[in-house]
């Protein structure tokens, strides 16, 4: 076992996240828990410390600064809760005022009409809250990216603007919520809900679901195709992002004993919050913390020493920050050896291979021979239209258990489409699909059909940029149908692929042909029954071809039925395949044995085109032509 | 704000900044300090945000104010001491600058922030400190229902401000009358004082039009009130929309006899305006002409301390302070049982009238005046009694 | 004939919405920069207009005045600022979106100081044109002939000329670009000075229209965004059609509804367009 190559500190493209982390020496393995680098208990005992000299900071200090606390715990709470929204999932939400206010308002009418303790009514505020995003989040979650922010804007500003026409919620003057002084409690009680916060923010860097996170943000598409129920982790981590701002809001509204519309769902506290997790580092476990309490005390400072000029000040401060640290605060750690951040990682010591096969054979048992041809995938009379152009028209194409087909043709001839069809990602205007006994709907979950045990991949491989390699695969083993043998299942593909050296290097750092490869591992870590291969020897060296030919030649052993590629290396599939398809202008123009079809002159014709100097044309073809 | 007033606010600050680190502050609540220590006052006015536009105005006012009683000797032999800070028109650094005023500084009394949406959270941090807090600012009940400590000093409440414009407006011989306001409902009371007025002035009302208070285009609200004819036309609104609607009947060939607005006092109605605020109603609570208590000498130092002209959100703040001093003068100590029970109970003469609040501190004593423009000076018109009142040119 | 001018009040508000939400769609939907600051550009081009106006300078000069300036300040910041940033395209939306957001926080400040935090408009062409029965707003004719101008002239350069198409194009692939042999660096700081320019004419025509302040720059901006988001961000016919709907919405449910769906319905429609067609109204995509 080598170690891993230190790769470079900044990958050259990747996402916002990607950009800041850096990949490092071997990590530990800790169970099913994706494990660290860095100890577990120094992060929880700085954490502590940390927590500790807060509140003594707050609750010993002058009440000013008790004050100054509570402002301080309550951004850091809406900056985690931000973060796990917009920094693990990547949709930027405009959300955070939206159940702030409602919290605020919810604790302050049950503190007002139903005398329940202020604690209790801000929780109870922070759940219907949390309730609230449920319907919320599954309309607004269909939007993407600045749209999906327009939208939730949009939203805070009616929701403001019909609470301020209500009587109950005290019209535009304001409600007051009855209480006592109380600004120790309420430290307390916020501290203790920006621990929460940071809390998820832990579960969400480490954990499995946390990982289906990233992988939505990265590329949400992939991650349909890899398994990830991509609607349901959107709308649970919505949820949780909703869950603290709720929180906070009552105990604020307790806290300022008077809240009204125009202060609780103001939009500029969303900024706010935005500048704060940017500043010290989106997507990150410290950077809300970093940025909400850095910028906070700044912005108190600059607003003492320069009341004038505050405003500019710090607006000049997050314009520098912008420039020269898009990575956030926390990115200036990178720099600094130890401090250098780790990501997800993956075991230290790989099983060998047959100890995992052995691990495994249950989930890579072959089909009991009464099973074999029937048929896995059946496509009839399917057409696909784009616009004015008809990409498929009445592609029969059968693929039975044991089999596996290759599909040839010239560019443009509707491959990808017949898969992209089968995959459920286009809808055919015409024919039907059927995958193991149920039919494929177009535009269905596409996660589904990975859990069935459809698995492909895709013409221009997509890995996850912010992932490295193992997570990659990780993260379909996850998704497939050996999902109880994850970790398992992607260290033996790991394996047989060779990807064992390249494992903790980052995904977008790759060269094309381990791209290849890794495209080719998460689909083989899905463990499925049908695998579509799109163009995966593409750009391959010779080495890396035997062991890609090797792989398919081994998939009945991995359970996978059959399998199913789009091919324009003919030599390195002819002896693979059981049965070459040809593909022209949308339609199948042959079926059959490897050997015939590729003498059939139609496939010449349509493939090399006829010529001078080809020698086609007639139907005996010398019989020592190689394929 | 000028120079003198920077340097005076500065040395005011520094002052109260040394003294509180000094731990040298008063404990208000045990009895009345030794008698060489200064009265501290905390405040804040909004310099920077939404509000800002009112915090040079006011902090001109409370400045003027105790520079003056200062001036003047103090208050029970005592300097007063103000400690003015910018909130930034945000509700949590109100929060913080006032616990810090109540909490760690201690402060015999306070004045308000600007408007009830800081007005409330200062004065609910009031009521849990069981400190007085005088607002200059605050013209909403809603904020002092169920207040102990809190009154309203320097405005009257805003259901008043406008409640004579149908008694004037029948009084020149015009009854059909239409209210607009805008949703907040600052300015709906203010509409629902005139609609009240209507009433008791035997006038009719021809239509109540509420706007959205976010709206810009006025042509639509000015259709409507067209349609309806009337005499007299009433904005309850913020001072950008009263001069969009105004525009917006103007354009549309509609010319009411009386258009009345609460924000006419605003130099920038006029100067916006133009020919337009010619013989506009408008309200104010302060006016040199009326001759309160203080006026001459509150106009000749605001003129030579300050380069804007004296506004009625100045006389407010003024009045506040004036209030506060008297208050503290008759409950003969700083204590703040004392004090607030003087301040409820009292009854004292300012530059905007006579101070009086009800037991939920509303003010009940002030009345404010019903102006013109004339030949662009505020001339007072009604009541046609008062001192230095003139004929209204009328129609508009 | 009430319903006639209202709807037409409509339409010439919407003239209006355009005028200001042409700069922003032009730097969002072709250069990709959320600009934040777009509201202070307006404000601030408004307040120079009323600064000059009070010199004695004719509001038309003073309008080219600004729009030059504001031209200076939109190709500064785009030199000193935004050129900086590096990123992938998605980090790119974002870190502009901040540091606009902190340019405008620098930009509502300086203005504060310089001009004071008082509502500012200017009595310039505020009398009414008579058409039959019909009467409009002067001064808002004169923005919508403004805008109309302007959303031509761009959508002429963008289109026709070579530099409009270069910026377009750049914006579709800046390697392509390149390899055309077209220096993005320089039509980025053309698109976002133009961009800039029209907004400080935004600034003019409102500051003849209502009372303006620096401190009301954020609400400038929303209003555009929210705009441009219904015609399809970037789609510089499409905003004209949602300015027009934001407008003659506006206009009618005033007249007619009540309060709150004036003031609500705009972001309904926002909301409504954004699950529906969130690539705008005139996008041909539904959503997903």
């Amino acid at each position: 076992m080598t170690d891993p190559t230190p790769t470079t500190d900044r990958p050259a493209g990747g996402s916002l996240v990607a950009g800041l982390m850096s990949r490092s020496r071997g990590p530990r393995h800790t169970g099913g828990r994706l494990p660290s680098t860095r100890s577990d208990v120094l992060q929880i005992g700085l954490l502590a410390v940390l927590v500790a000299a807060f509140l003594s900071w707050g609750l010993l200090g002058s009440l000013s600064q008790n004050q100054l606390a509570i402002d301080v715990a309550m951004f850091v709470a809406l900056a985690y809760a931000f973060n796990i929204i917009s920094g693990f999932t990547g949709y930027i939400s405009f959300g955070q005022v939206v159940f702030f206010g409602f919290g605020a308002f919810a604790t302050a009418l049950l503190i007002i009409h139903a005398d329940v303790p202020w604690f209790l009514a801000a929780v109870l505020g922070g759940i219907g809250g949390a309730v609230v995003a449920v319907p919320i989040g599954w309309v607004m979650l269909r939007l993407q990216g600045i749209y999906f922010a327009l939208g939730m804007f949009g939203l805070a500003y009616i929701v403001s603007l019909l609470l301020s026409q209500w009587e109950l919620t005290g019209g535009s003057t304001g409600l007051v919520v009855p209480g006592v002084i109380a600004q120790k409690p309420v430290l307390l009680g916020i501290t203790g809900v920006a621990v929460l916060a940071f809390a998820v923010n832990a579960f969400m860097a480490r954990s499995p679901f946390g990982l289906r996170a990233m992988a939505v943000r990265d590329d949400e598409q992939v991650a349909e195709a890899m398994g990830v129920a991509t609607t349901r982790v959107k709308v649970v981590t919505f949820t949780l992002s909703a869950l603290m701002p709720a929180l906070v809001g009552g105990m604020v509204a307790y806290n300022r004993a008077f809240i009204d519309t125009s202060t609780v769902f103001n939009p500029a506290l969303d900024l706010q919050v935005i500048v704060l997790v940017l500043a010290g580092g989106i997507g990150t476990l410290w950077g809300p913390l970093i940025g909400a309490v850095v910028l906070t005390i700044v912005s108190d400072q600059l607003a003492s020493s320069f009341p004038d000029y505050q405003l500019a000040l710090f607006g000049l401060l997050i314009v520098l920050v912008t420039v020269f640290l898009p990575g956030g605060i926390v990115s200036l750690a990178n720099k600094v050896g130890w401090l250098r951040r780790e990501i997800v990682r993956g075991t230290t010591d790989l099983p060998t291979e047959a100890e995992l096969e052995k691990r495994l054979t249950a989930a890579h048992a072959h089909r009991s021979p009464a099973d074999t041809d029937a048929e896995l995938l059946v496509c009839r009379d399917v057409g696909v239209t784009f616009g004015g152009v008809q990409a498929l028209r009445e592609v029969d194409f059968t693929v039975r258990r044991g089999q596996t087909v290759f599909i040839i043709g010239a560019n443009g001839a509707g491959k990808t489409t017949l898969f992209n069809a089968i995959a459920g990602v286009v809808t055919p205007s015409k024919g039907s699909i059927v995958f193991d006994g149920q039919p494929v709907v177009g535009g269905a979950p596409a996660h589904r059909l990975a859990r069935r045990g459809l698995a492909r991949t895709f013409q221009i491989p997509r890995p996850f940029a912010s992932m490295t390699v193992w997570e990659n695969v990780y993260l379909a083993a996850l998704g497939g149908r050996h999902r109880g043998q994850a970790q398992e299942q992607a260290a033996w593909v790991v394996q047989v692929l060779g990807l064992e050296e390249i494992r903790f290097h980052a995904s977008d750092t790759l060269a094309v042909g381990h791209r290849r490869m890794v495209e080719l591992g998460r689909a083989l870590a899905l463990g499925p029954s049908l695998i579509l291969l799109d163009e995966v020897m593409a750009g391959m060296s010779d080495e890396e071809l035997e062991v890609v030919r090797d792989a398919i030649r081994r998939m009945p052993a991995f359970g996978v039925d059959a399998v199913a590629g789009i091919e324009h290396v003919i030599k390195a599939i002819v002896d693979l395949a059981d049965e070459i398809v040809v593909m022209d202008r949308g339609a199948t123009i042959l079926t059959g044995a490897p050997t015939e079809v590729l003498r059939h002159p139609e496939v010449i014709r349509a493939y090399l085109g006829s010529g001078v100097g080809l020698g086609v044309g007639s139907a005996d073809v010398p019989e020592d032509v190689t394929p | 704000m000028s120079r003198s007033t920077k340097v005076a606010v500065g040395i005011a600050v520094s002052a109260t900044v040394l003294a509180g680190c000094g731990g040298g502050s008063d404990d208000g609540s045990a009895g009345g300090g030794s008698s060489d220590e200064p009265i501290t006052i905390g405040a804040t006015v909004s310099l920077t945000g939404a509000y800002a536009s009112s915090g040079t105005n006011v902090s001109n006012g409370y400045q003027l104010a105790v520079d003056q009683i200062n001036a003047d000797g103090g208050v029970l032999g005592r300097q007063l001491e103000l400690d003015l800070q910018d909130d930034q028109s945000d509700a949590a650094v109100v929060g913080r600058l006032y616990t810090e005023f109540l909490g760690t500084d201690e402060v015999d009394a306070l004045l308000s922030p600007y408007g009830s949406a800081l007005g409330g959270p200062a004065a609910q941090l009031a009521e849990r400190y069981q400190t007085p807090m005088a607002h200059s600012q605050t013209s909403s009940p809603a904020v002092f229902e169920g207040t102990e400590w809190n009154v309203m000093a320097g405005l009257t409440p805003g259901y008043t401000v406008l409640a004579d414009v149908p008694a004037f407006a029948a009084e020149n011989g015009y009854t059909r009358i239409t209210l607009v306001n805008n949703d907040l409902d600052a300015f709906s009371a203010i509409c629902d004082g005139v609609e009240d007025g209507i009433e008791d002035a035997g006038g009719t009302l021809v239509d109540r039009i509420e706007y959205a208070a976010s709206t810009s285009d006025f042509s639509s609200t000015a259709l409507r009130i067209a349609e309806g004819d009337p005499e007299v036309v009433v904005e309850c609104s913020a001072i950008q929309d009263s001069i969009g609607l105004t525009r917006a009947m103007d354009q549309g060939g509609f010319r009411p006899a009386i258009i009345a607005s609460p924000t006419a006092s605003d130099p920038a109605f006029a100067d916006s305006l133009g020919e337009l605020s010619a013989r506009a109603i408008g309200y104010s609570e302060f006016s040199e002409s009326l001759g309160f208590e203080g006026s001459e000498e509150f106009v000749q130092g605001y003129d030579e301390a300050y380069d804007t002209p004296v506004n009625s959100q100045a006389a407010g703040a003024y009045a506040t302070v004036q209030v506060l001093a008297a208050a503290i003068e008759e409950a003969g100590s700083t204590d703040k049982e004392a004090v607030n029970t003087a301040l409820h109970d009292g009854s004292f003469d300012t530059v905007i009238g006579t101070y009086s609040v009800d037991e939920t501190g509303v003010q009940t004593g002030y009345s404010p005046i019903l102006f013109q423009y004339q030949d662009g000076a505020q001339a007072v018109v009604f009541p046609s009694d008062e001192a230095g009142a003139v004929a209204a040119q009328l129609p508009y | 004939m009430t319903y006639v001018q209202v709807v037409l009040n409509g339409i010439l508000l919407g003239g209006f919405y355009l005028l200001m939400a042409q700069g922003l769609n032009l730097v969002f939907g072709v250069m990709g920069i959320v600009n934040l600051a777009h509201g202070a550009f307006i404000v601030l081009g408004g307040l120079g207009v009323w600064s000059l106006y009070g010199a004695g300078v004719n509001p038309f000069l003073g309008l080219v005045v600004v729009m030059v300036a504001a031209a200076a300040l939109g190709a500064f910041v785009q030199w000193a600022v935004i050129e900086r940033i590096k990123g992938t395209a998605k980090q790119h939306e974002l870190l502009t979106l901040m540091a606009t957001f902190g340019l405008s926080y620098i930009l509502i400040n300086l203005g504060q100081q310089y001009w004071g935090s008082d509502y500012r408009t200017i009595d310039f062409l505020q009398s009414a044109v008579v058409v039959g029965p019909l009467r409009f707003s002067l001064a808002l004719l004169v923005g919508v002939v403004l805008a109309a101008v302007i959303t031509l002239g761009i959508a002429f350069w963008l289109t026709r000329t070579r530099s409009g198409t270069s910026l377009r194009a750049q914006a579709q692939s800046p390697l392509g670009a390149g390899a055309c042999g077209i220096n993005p660096r320089r039509l980025r700081l053309v698109g976002f000075s133009v961009g800039a320019a029209v907004a400080a004419a935004a600034g003019m025509l409102l500051v003849m229209t209502q009372p303006i302040a620096p401190q009301a720059a954020t609400n400038f901006t929303i209003v555009a965004f929210v705009v441009i988001a219904l015609g399809g961000l970037g789609n510089y016919k499409g905003a004209a059609v949602g300015a027009l709907l934001v407008g003659v919405v506006q206009t009618v449910s005033g007249y007619e509804l009540g309060a709150v769906v004036q003031a609500a319905a705009p972001y309904l429609m926002l909301i409504l367009v954004m699950l529906f067609k969130p690539a705008g109204l005139l996008s041909r995509k539904a959503s997903a």
